[in-house]
């Protein structure tokens, strides 16, 4: 077989390359610790997958919370078709089942040089790796009159569950005959970018039912969103959405939907476009990675979590991987399903390194399923790859296409609400 | 050992890397079976055991019948309401890798 010069360079590259990891590949004792901060979708995910990744490896997840309520469907319970309950997830499988040790407490601070963590009540914890899924918090103070009390008390944003939820809930019951619910909307990046959408639409499936001359308004910074266009189709055949009777009003960037102030006491929005008086105002502020990040040290500029995509790696500090909404992830929007695919890359890469093996090709998927009525849903989906340390999203793919059978979006509706625990329990279970 | 002997070693070495990188050359590195099917996981089940009754679980699924089910939605032969769209993300080696982690599984 003739053999050009540079096939045999680049074949003798490739043996090179892989000489040292072979050396590496000498078991070392002790399969290593692990330990996992944050026990959401991310990090239960991980110590799951780590697991059946890693047997023998020792895995600790850090969280401060029992139980953790799913942000996914909590919008579902705000409108009262499921209880907090029906969104609320234990540990004790993850102990069990899978040998994890779970501590509930929250972490402070790390050593990364002696590859410590701080514990905020139980002292410090060694770690070989260490995997951060911290999710987002939020940013107050930005627009005047909005900061920390305003969100807990008069215009909460329920963009994380549990009391947020039920104060959205307790707000929207009390919206008087013929009043107005407000959302502000978000600017990107942030935590699930179809939820604000699907929430404006379930909002106004739950008046058509019991308030049927209230109103839903959306102010917006941005002029489009994802799925756009199946929502507003779908908005015009349930809500009379483009026409004089139309339950939703969006009034985007283009259209004066930025929002300049806020007067919490007379329960007014000032944007560019006016002053709105609403009944009950849900203020999605913009968001950062979560506070533990900050504290880590592990934020760019912007307030997220630069990593390297193949593997999650800090770009910032090695032996920490950041995985789910705190990640810098290109084109994977800040979900659950994305931070369970990410959790998964991680922890392979996590068991691959701690073996002595070089991490192989990452697969990382994303759907968003949206339901813009109980027997209505929309979804997209996407598969993702690395290249050149960017995550691209592939070509094909897509939104749900807008088909004239009704049964289209009644069995996405069905698959989704079904979906919810099958996924949980993947993350959970 | 003799010099001739770890030279033969380092040869048989770059032989067997160059085979591997000339395949790779016209191929791209794909994922493994297991990575790829863990995209599959999060509707499907942990290890394609499924919990609900409208998703079919795919552990101990017969190695053709998925790659030919992957196909079908792929080129929208056969309907459906994600499968079409999501199959369309992977090609025919990946597709096969996914088959056969699924059909490993008892
Ligand atoms: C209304 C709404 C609906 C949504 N619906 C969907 C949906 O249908 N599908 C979907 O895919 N996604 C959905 N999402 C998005 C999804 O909830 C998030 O993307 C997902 O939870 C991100 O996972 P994570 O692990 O990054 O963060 P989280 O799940 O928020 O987990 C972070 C965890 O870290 C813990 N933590 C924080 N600081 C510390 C510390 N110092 N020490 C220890 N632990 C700490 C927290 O207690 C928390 O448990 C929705 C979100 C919202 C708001
Ligand atoms: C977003 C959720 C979702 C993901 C992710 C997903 N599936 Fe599916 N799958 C479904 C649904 C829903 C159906 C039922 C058909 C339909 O309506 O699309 C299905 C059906 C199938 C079937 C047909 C099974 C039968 O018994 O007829 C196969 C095979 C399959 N999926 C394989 C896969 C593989 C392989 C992957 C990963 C590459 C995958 N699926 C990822 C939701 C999903």
């Amino acid at each position: 077989m003739p053999i050009s010069r540079r096939e045999l360079l680049k074949a003798l590259a490739a043996a090179g390359a892989l000489l040292p990891t072979a050396t590496l590949a000498k078991p070392r004792g002790r399969a290593g610790h692990v330990v996992i901060i944050g026990g959401g979708i991310g990090g239960a995910t991980a110590a799951k997958y780590l697991r059946l990744a890693a047997p023998a490896v020792r895995i600790t997840l850090i969280e401060p919370g029992n139980r953790f309520l799913t942000c996914l469907r909590s919008n579902d319970v705000m409108v009262g078709h499921m209880k907090l309950d029906d969104i609320t997830f234990t540990y004790d499988a993850l102990r069990s089942r899978y040998g994890i040790e779970v501590i509930h407490d929250r972490c402070i601070g790390f050593d990364p040089k002696r590859k410590t963590v701080q514990l905020d009540r139980g002292g410090k914890l060694g770690y070989d790796k260490l995997i951060v899924s911290p999710g987002i918090d939020m940013i107050h103070g930005d627009v005047e009159g909005y900061n920390r009390e305003v969100a807990e008390s008069v215009m909460p944003h329920g963009w994380k569950a549990g009391a947020q939820t039920l104060l959205l809930k307790k707000q929207l019951e009390a919206v008087p005959a013929g009043g107005t619910w407000l959302m502000v909307a978000p600017p990107l990046p942030y935590r699930c970018p179809p939820g604000p959408y699907e929430r404006a639409s379930l909002v106004a499936e739950w008046f058509q039912r019991h308030n049927p001359t209230a109103k839903v308004v959306i102010l917006d910074p941005k002029d489009a969103f994802t799925k756009d266009v199946p929502f507003r189709k779908a908005w015009e055949r349930l809500y009379g959405y483009n026409t004089p009777n139309s339950m939703i009003e969006w009034i985007p960037a283009a259209q004066g939907g930025k929002v300049l102030r806020v007067d919490a006491a007379a329960g007014i929005v000032h944007a560019q476009a006016g002053a709105f008086r609403a009944d009950a105002i849900n203020y999605i502020p913009p968001q950062r990675a979560g506070t533990l990040a900050f504290r880590l040290g592990l934020t760019n500029r912007d307030g997220w979590c630069p990593v390297n995509r193949r593997t999650f790696e800090s770009e910032v500090v090695r032996d920490v991987h950041v995985i789910g909404d705190a990640s810098v992830a290109d084109a994977m929007p800040k979900s659950g399903y994305s931070a369970n695919s990410q959790a998964k890359v991680a922890a392979q890469a996590v068991a691959d390194m701690l073996a002595g093996r070089t991490p192989g090709e990452p697969a990382m998927i994303n759907v968003c399923y949206s339901l813009v009525s109980q027997d209505y849903g929309i979804s997209i989906a996407d598969i993702f790859k690395v290249v050149d340390n960017r995550i691209i999203k592939l070509p094909a793919s897509g939104v749900s296409p807008i088909t004239d059978s009704p049964a289209q979006p009644l069995l996405e509706a069905i698959y989704q609400r079904n979906w919810h625990r099958t996924f949980a329990n993947d993350c959970f279970a | 050992m003799s010099l001739s002997q770890r030279l033969a070693r380092l040869f048989a070495l770059i032989t067997a890397t160059f085979a591997a990188s000339a395949i790779a050359g016209k191929e791209p590195a794909i994922a493994t079976g297991k990575m790829l099917g863990d995209t599959c996981a999060s509707c499907h089940g942990t290890r394609g055991k499924s919990f609900d009754e409208y998703m079919p679980s795919l552990a101990g699924i017969d190695r053709q019948q998925l790659v030919r089910a992957m196909r079908d939605y792929r080129a929208d032969r056969r309907a459906s309401v994600v499968m079409n769209r999501i199959a369309k993300g992977y090609d025919d080696r990946e597709i096969e890798a996914i088959a056969d982690y699924f059909s490993r599984i008892r």
